[in-house]
């Protein structure tokens, strides 16, 4: 689905721009602050894009779960930062959140034959 | 230090003040929607940047992102009358824990 694709397409342009945002060094360097600019507010903008097709409680929480894990992610592979093995059951968990939360609605075992999960009415 | 709690409060209602906005603006065609997401989010970047000078930043990432998914969820449900399901609860109540272990432990 179209919101769906502007999610994921937000939240790649937001993971882009705190890559950015690291490599700034506060803002100090040009070309990545210019970078943070850009990534964010294509991030908002396609965000607000996806919006238009999505419940606000699901698609925030797919943002901010998907975008932390991200940046762990990078920041792991691009900039060697550590991650015990408590963060990592903890990044684990979240993954398992997402994957529980974009599934909701679609099973047989929820609310009665009608629920549907963080979808406009 | 107090001074730092109350920013950082402050910041995630303007941050669910943003993203209602950013929902109410349509792909930001509507200007009173789009004006409040550009008011609300800026304040909340300034009082989170105000929080930051005193509060740890793994702790106020993983309070500021967990508090404003759920009161963005309630909102959701709420003022747009969203539904959440048993399963998609769970989802959430598993995700915010996640933000939250990563961002205090180690």
């Amino acid at each position: 689905m179209k919101s769906s694709l502007y999610l994921a397409l937000a939240i790649a342009c937001e993971a882009f721009g705190s890559v950015m945002l690291k490599l700034s060094d506060g803002f100090a360097k040009l070309l990545p602050t210019i970078g943070v600019a850009a990534g964010f507010l294509t991030a908002f903008f396609l965000f607000s894009l996806s919006l238009k097709g999505l419940a606000l409680s699901t698609a925030y929480a797919v943002w901010s779960g998907v975008g932390t894990a991200l940046t762990v992610v990078l920041g792991v592979l691009l900039f060697q930062e550590a991650l015990s093995p408590a963060r990592l059951s903890f990044l684990l968990l979240l993954v398992a959140g997402i994957v529980v939360l974009t599934r909701a609605g679609t099973e047989a075992k929820s609310d009665g034959p009608d629920a549907s999960a963080g979808k406009t009415p | 230090m107090i001074a730092a709690y109350l920013f950082l409060a402050g910041s995630i209602v303007l941050e669910v003040f943003g993203s209602t906005m950013l929902k109410l603006s349509n792909g930001f065609t509507r200007l009173f929607p789009s004006a409040g997401v550009v008011a609300g989010y800026g304040l909340a970047f300034y009082l989170v940047a105000r929080a930051l000078q005193t509060l740890p930043l793994g702790m106020l990432y993983a309070t500021w992102s967990g508090t404003g998914t759920v009161l963005t969820a309630v909102v959701g449900v709420l003022f747009f009358r969203e539904r959440l399901n048993k399963q998609a609860l769970l989802g959430i109540a598993m995700l915010v824990a996640g933000i939250v272990g990563l961002n205090i432990v180690p």
